[in-house]
């Protein structure tokens, strides 16, 4: 079973648009296929294959957030002063409060309390459920609660739980949309894969943002391939960017999808762009790089 | 929730938010704050997306030098460190690494600057040193004020560059006469979310009709009702063929919130995003032009009524 | 079996080698599996801590890389998916 994860360095520029595209196509030409989306901050996976039935779902509860007593506060105000996120805040005149929207359970507050009135306690995080798509193969998603982020744990959890039943059903390939950016939950997105398809756009943000992607990639030591998504606006810029992918990165370069309101189109109903309308000129694209991918496994 | 979140400065706050990323936040913020400064008003933009700010680059603006923002981090003396590891303990990033009886390594990247080490020292063997997390720059683009925050590439974290950019532009605000503040906050619901809304006196979640969009749009409304933060709904790409605006429009209906301007899909914006001039100034008749402009006299109308 | 991945791996096996012989395995549970980050470097600070100087493993992070030198542990990549025992003898075989 291989995993393919589909990744960028920042959100927005199409990492769903490819994994979805990518899944459905491997499944219409017989390949047992499994997805997982690792981008728990935006969990657009399952949208975008038109939802699916819950078979399982498991809470998480990782988070730590800062929590006062106030029997025991005497209102001295120390913790309001060294919280470095402005998370505890003085009532008028009263007893501080944890504002844990904005708390990150440093634990700062609990060291400059002299009263010993403040505790680290783990909260909800969310939860990770195993669903059913329409297209006959799982999906591995994950929901937050409010104010929650993404962490290398929730990502490692929805990639081990989408290998373990990916395993089960004997899938060919597992298909992870990566969570984006750098930091713990990239990093848990990026090791242990079989290959990465990083997904770029011809601008000069999404350039370097791809330069620190492959630094991640390079240090795992994975075979990359790249997408330029939303392409089609500035030939030469977007020349210079497959030469830098290739010569420089030593990437392969799978493919160019040019800009195409269909795709717009395509999320609004529910359906992966090569399924809603696969005469477009973004399905064209997407069906040519996923046969370059699956020639590559 | 309000009561908690006294006001710093009296200059009335409007953040721009939206929770999904790429529904056109910026595109709003800009000509909102363009707009209301075409019509006399004095107006400070702030960028607290500070993982990628992007207002300076639709106005057109370059940046000079900016200010560095620091953070403490540690600074151990090896003279007084005993080798406890009560620091090593104590910090919950893991930035710092040591064995029992020798002086811990300390990793810079991960250290998020909360001085926990410091505070459960007994030795006094650290010190105060600091280290750059970000820049923040000011510049003055065609009679607005410009206040940017970037986080530095290395650092994986953005809410405490969030809330030095909301910290720097409240300074900046006191004094000086600005009848209003516009607060480009990043995507997401998250900490780094929360540090512009906190301050902020309204809220336009702007979104876009898909199913992301409408699934994004119950979170950002959700936690301004946390916050007990007044909200109204700005829909762009309003005109995609069999978009969920329907949805969208009981979303607001269900929760009693306005849905104040559409904005329909027009190639001028992309024109005028590759020629950093806002809409509002450089095709303001344009159909997503003249949406643009409603929702400027609309916010300037608020304005003069005391309304925010 | 050898786990593709360091940080999260369910536990440590730790070993002495006296010369060409495995001697003390000892199991230990890896306490670190649901933290939400940092976990590389949580673990490698443990096993610095047991007094461990080699570290076998599918595969490592960059912050794990970078922890590891400063204490002092060497990192080896080792095959994921094969037995333990198997991995320690190659290992044994390779370094002499």
């Amino acid at each position: 079973m291989k995993e393919i994860v589909v990744a960028s360095g920042k959100g927005g520029t199409g990492k769903t648009t490819v994994a979805s595209s990518l899944a459905v196509y491997l499944a219409k030409k017989g390949v047992r296929v499994f997805t997982a989306d690792a981008d728990v901050d935006a969990p657009d996976l399952l949208l975008a294959l038109g939802g699916g039935r819950t078979l399982f779902s498991i809470d998480i509860k990782e988070s730590e957030k800062a929590s006062i007593d106030k029997s025991k506060c005497t209102a001295c105000g120390k913790c309001t002063e060294v919280c470095p996120f402005g998370a505890i805040v003085a009532q008028n005149g009263g007893q501080p409060i944890v504002v844990e929207l904005m708390c990150e359970g440093c634990g700062v507050c609990k060291l400059v309390c002299p009263s010993g009135a403040i505790e680290v306690k783990r909260t909800d995080t969310g939860t990770i459920s195993i669903q059913e798509t329409k297209y006959g193969f799982g999906c591995v998603t994950g929901k937050l609660k409010l104010g929650e982020h993404n962490s290398g744990h929730l990502v490692a959890s929805i990639r081990n739980i989408g290998r373990g039943k990916a395993q089960d059903a004997a899938s060919d390939v597992c298909i992870v949309d990566a969570a984006p950016g750098i930091g713990c939950p990239v990093i848990a997105s990026i090791t242990g894969a079989d290959y990465v398809i990083a997904v770029t756009e011809p601008t000069p943000a999404a350039k370097r943002n791809l330069e620190r992607l492959s630094k991640v990639i390079k240090h795992f030591g994975v075979p990359a391939g790249v997408v330029i998504n939303m392409g089609g606006y500035s030939k030469d810029f977007e020349t210079a960017l497959k030469d830098w992918i290739v010569h420089e990165l030593g990437f392969q370069f799978l493919g160019e999808i040019p800009v195409d309101y269909e795709v717009v189109k395509a999320l609004v109903h529910m359906k992966p762009i090569i399924e809603f309308n696969p005469d477009t000129k973004a399905s064209k694209a997407l069906a040519a790089i996923a046969q370059k991918v699956g020639e590559i496994l | 929730m309000r009561a908690l979140r006294k006001k710093k400065v009296e200059v009335p706050i409007v953040a721009v938010t939206g929770g999904k990323g790429g529904t056109g936040k910026t595109t709003v913020a800009v000509n909102l704050a363009a707009g209301l400064g075409a019509k006399g008003l004095k107006v400070m933009l702030v960028d607290t997306d500070v993982d990628g700010p992007c207002c300076a680059t639709l106005l057109g603006v370059k940046l000079g030098a900016g200010d560095e923002v620091k953070t403490f981090k540690p600074m151990i003396d090896e003279m007084k460190c005993v080798g406890c590891r009560k620091c090593v303990e104590a910090c919950h990033e893991h930035a710092l690494i040591g064995l029992q009886g020798q002086t811990p390594r300390f990793f810079e990247e991960l250290c998020s600057g909360c001085k926990a080490c410091k505070l459960v020292c007994k030795h006094e063997a650290i010190m105060d040193g600091w280290k750059t997390i970000g820049t923040t720059y000011t510049a003055d683009a065609d009679g607005l004020k410009l206040v940017v925050g970037e986080l530095r590439p290395t650092e994986p974290r953005s809410p405490v560059m969030a809330r030095a950019t909301v910290m720097k532009a409240i300074e900046e605000l006191k004094g000086d006469g600005y009848d209003v503040a516009i607060f480009d906050t990043a995507p997401g619901v998250h900490n780094a979310v929360a540090q512009p809304l906190w301050v902020a006196d309204l809220a336009l979640a702007v979104t876009e009709p898909t199913p992301l969009g409408t699934h994004d749009l119950k979170l950002i409304l959700d936690l301004a009702r946390e916050l007990e933060l007044p909200v109204e709904v700005v829909l762009n790409k309003a005109d995609v063929p069999g978009g969920l605006k329907d949805e969208l429009l009981k979303i607001c209906h269900e929760r009693g919130i306005k849905l104040t301007a559409e904005i329909p899909l027009d190639e001028e914006l992309l024109r005028s995003y590759i020629a950093g001039e806002p809409l509002v100034k450089k095709a303001p008749d344009s159909p997503a032009g003249k949406a643009l402009m409603s929702l400027v006299l609309s916010i300037r109308d608020k304005l003069k009524g005391g309304e925010i | 079996m050898v786990s593709p991945m360091f940080g999260r791996c369910p536990s440590f096996t730790v070993v002495e080698i006296e010369g060409k012989n495995i001697k003390n395995v000892k199991v230990l549970p890896n306490q670190y599996v649901s933290s939400p980050s940092g976990v590389g470097i949580a673990v490698v600070q443990m096993l610095a801590n047991e007094g461990v100087r080699y570290i076998l493993a599918g595969r490592f992070g960059p912050n794990v890389s970078a922890v590891s030198g400063q204490l002092g542990i060497q990192m080896v990549m080792a095959q994921p998916g094969v037995k333990i025992k198997d991995a320690i003898n190659q290992y044994i075989i390779g370094s002499r």
